[in-house]
């Protein structure tokens, strides 16, 4: 066997072994491909909780108060809230955020709605719309629902 | 006066392949908000950050395991070939694997993209854009997420060594 030879096959055996980390991990799954290719991703808890405190007027505008519960582990900015308030399936008045929001985690903040027209004041708070919120520099558009 | 004739391709190709694998850094970037998520991905080293909390696939280490020894190899043959560049039996040493990897990971992550766009989820493979993705909870969430995607300078440093290893490669052929 001629030297150029013998080191060709080194290298290749070389090679093969440079694959060895390979069937060690294959080994140490026990052989289950699926379990070596499965992620695995443990995500934050993200809880946000509001609830309608209640109208009331302040400085010559009606607000509504929506108490916000962090319970998550995100701190999240709450940028706007726009709502419609029904009274017995009947809009009745709109809404939106007089302010942005930090709701950062396990804490309370008030959220207050600054309601611009109105046709009445609901005697129980129904409210429907979206809000948006910054959270680690995203934006994110989330339906609400509130009722009290 | 003592002529020795050495593979000077071979010898910058191989220590810009050492570099590029000690330098453990990553050769594509893919950064989401201020830590929605993260992608620093390279071929022996992978990290996936979702709102601050890392992605692990069992395999990807095992295999940026691999891909480390694989070049290590290639790199150490080359450099060692390159000084015996006289040596006939040393044209083995010198390959081009140092071009294949590049070229393999950009393949690949152009293949891992577009199975991401069949999920709904467009990333390209450079350049700033903004990620809209519907979560279907309730009535669908709807996230924005400006983000940036990037080959980074070591990938080019991988793929200059590959170029210079296959000139190195007829270089050893021709001598």
């Amino acid at each position: 066997m001629n030297r150029t030879k013998a080191v060709r096959i080194l290298i290749t055996l070389l090679s093969i072994a440079a694959f060895l980390p390979l069937l060690y991990g294959l080994n140490s799954y026990n052989w289950d491909l699926k379990a070596l290719l499965t992620p695995s991703y443990t995500p934050p808890k993200v809880d946000f909780r509001m609830e309608p405190e209640g109208l009331r007027f302040e400085q010559g505008k009606l607000i509504l108060s929506i108490k916000l519960t962090n319970l998550g582990e995100i701190e999240a900015k709450i940028e706007g809230l726009n709502v419609t308030l029904y009274s017995n399936g009947i809009a009745v008045a709109t809404g939106s955020l007089e302010k942005p929001v930090l709701s950062r985690p396990n804490s309370t903040e008030e959220l207050k709605i600054s309601i611009t027209s109105f046709h009445g004041i609901p005697s129980k708070i129904e409210a429907k719309g979206e809000t948006f919120i910054r959270v680690l520099g995203s934006l994110v558009r989330v339906p609400v629902e509130i009722r009290g | 006066m003592i002529d020795i004739k050495i593979n000077f391709f071979g010898i910058v190709a191989s220590l810009l392949l050492f570099y590029i694998i000690l330098s453990n850094k990553p050769w594509w970037i893919l950064r989401g908000g201020e830590g929605i998520f993260y992608a620093a991905v390279s071929p022996f080293n992978v990290k996936i950050e979702i709102l601050g909390r890392p992605v692990i696939v069992p395999i990807i280490f095992y295999l940026n395991l691999t891909a480390m020894l694989s070049m290590l190899l290639a790199a150490s043959t080359m450099l060692l070939g390159s000084f015996l560049a006289e040596k006939e039996w040393s044209r083995p040493m010198i390959g081009f694997k140092g071009l294949m990897l590049p070229i393999l990971f950009l393949v690949g992550l152009i293949i891992s993209l577009e199975f991401v766009k069949n999920m709904g989820i467009a990333v390209p493979l450079m350049g700033e854009f903004i990620l809209r993705y519907e979560i279907p909870i309730g009535q669908g969430i709807i996230t924005e997420t400006p983000s940036v995607a990037m080959l980074t300078s070591d990938y080019w440093i991988a793929l200059l060594a590959g170029i210079i290893s296959v000139l190195a490669w007829f270089f050893q052929r021709r001598s």
